[in-house]
């Protein structure tokens, strides 16, 4: 298991140095990607839906709209956008695995930055809705005994989101890795030939579960989170 | 300025990179952007404007059905009212048509009772002219008979109480034609 590849680096004035590293460079693919995808999805959109991108395009925006709205409430319907954001980035930053480039989702700055822009939009809405003492008076609740747990508790939510996603995304990675390599060991034990053929097909089949599925399961889970964490932190009582 | 590094510049994957997490910031701004701007909008415009048109649709249908409706019992009224009038019309020209044929009746009546009374009239006239003729014939006859019997000339009395006898017993004869 390799590290993440530094591409280049450059200086820039007052900033210091910058690294780009092969994280950044599939984000930007991601984005590119993302952008693709949605101007293919509503290129020629007509009132009588007849093409299956625009169908498509309508579905993906009427299901995430319902995924919203019944976890927070109508009232945060233009919430949708950010969720697909987060949902799209988190997905084709997964998924792009698949194309053998580095996962964007498997280096902790990413994950953990998701996480962090969450706890900054629960305490935004939070503090929006209630004010600052509002906010902060949810930290002396049930007991205020429980100040020291609750302050805890408040600052695992973005590391734990942006760990698991990061452990998982990893562990993904890590296993497809051992798997090629166990794959070439078994190969030249059994047949004794310097050939890899079992590397064919295999990974292909256990990378389903491993990078697709669990992609999936992770943007989800993301996604559901930060809407959970939200709500809950902007419950009108 | 752009330094390229050798293959094997790595990062341990737990290393923090404050480059990594703004552009992971920046990253995920553009991606909200990009889906609201280039999907979400578009797609809740687009569903929009179907909506609108789908309740216009509606509300259309709904007027027309009513203005059907509202045609509909009008016509219904004017075929009531016109049947009606046509009954009206129906029993006045009845009515009228009982009165004019029991006019008609009644005149035919009065002409036929006219006319048989003038026919009566007619029938008595022409008998009373018949008897006279024939009382005057029959007394002409009479004296040519009477004149051949006794070949000789009557007295103007002889003559006045033969013609009394003659008629008298003439006048018991029933006369035909």
């Amino acid at each position: 298991m390799d590290g993440i590849k530094i591409l280049y680096t450059f200086e820039l004035p007052y900033l210091g140095q910058v690294v780009i590293t092969e994280t950044v460079r599939n984000s930007f693919i991601v984005v590119l990607l993302i952008l693709a995808l949605c101007l293919i999805l509503t290129h020629k959109m007509e009132k009588i839906p007849r093409k299956m991108t625009q169908k498509a395009a309508e579905k993906l925006v009427l299901m995430t709209e319902k995924f919203v709205v019944s976890n927070m409430g109508s009232r945060w319907r233009a919430f949708t956008p950010y969720i697909m954001a987060l949902f799209g980035s988190s997905i084709f930053g997964s998924l792009i695995s698949l194309t053998s480039l580095r996962s964007v989702t498997a280096d902790i700055n990413v994950t953990l930055t998701w996480g962090v822009v969450t706890f900054i939009m629960i305490h935004f809405f939070s503090i929006r809705q209630k004010g600052v003492l509002g906010d902060l008076k949810g930290l002396l609740e049930p007991i205020p005994v429980l100040l020291p747990m609750n302050i805890i508790s408040e600052l695992a939510t973005p590391v734990s989101m942006g760990f698991r996603h990061f452990g998982n995304a990893l562990a993904g990675t890590i296993i497809s890795t051992l798997i090629y390599q166990a794959l070439a060991g078994l190969t030249t034990l059994l047949f004794g030939i310097g050939i890899p053929f079992l590397q064919v097909g295999v990974p292909a089949v256990l990378s389903l579960y491993f990078d697709l599925f669990s992609g999936v399961m992770q943007a989800f889970i993301f996604c559901l989170l930060t809407m959970i964490y939200i709500s809950n932190a902007t419950a009108e009582e | 300025m752009l330094k390229f590094l050798a293959e094997d510049a790595v990062q341990g994957i737990m290393t923090p990179n404050q480059w990594t997490v703004i552009f992971t910031l920046l990253n995920l701004l553009l991606v909200y952007f990009i889906v609201k701007r280039f999907l979400y909008k578009p797609v809740k415009a687009m569903l929009d404007a179907r909506e609108k048109e789908v309740s216009e649709t509606y509300l259309a249908a709904d007027q027309a059905r009513e203005n059907a409706e509202s045609m509909q019992e009008e016509y219904r009224q004017r075929l009531a009212h016109a049947k009606q009038e046509a009954s009206e019309i129906v029993s006045s020209a009845s009515r009228k048509a009982a009165l004019n044929s029991e006019q008609i009746l009644t005149q035919a009546k009065e002409q036929a009772s006219a006319l048989l009374e003038k026919a009566d009239r007619q029938i008595a006239d022409e008998k009373k002219r018949a008897v006279n003729e024939m009382k005057n014939e029959i007394s002409d006859i009479a004296l040519l008979a009477a004149a051949k019997v006794l070949e000789r000339d009557l007295t103007a009395e002889d003559h006045e109480r033969l013609i009394e006898e003659f008629i008298e017993n003439a006048e018991d004869i029933t006369w035909q034609k």
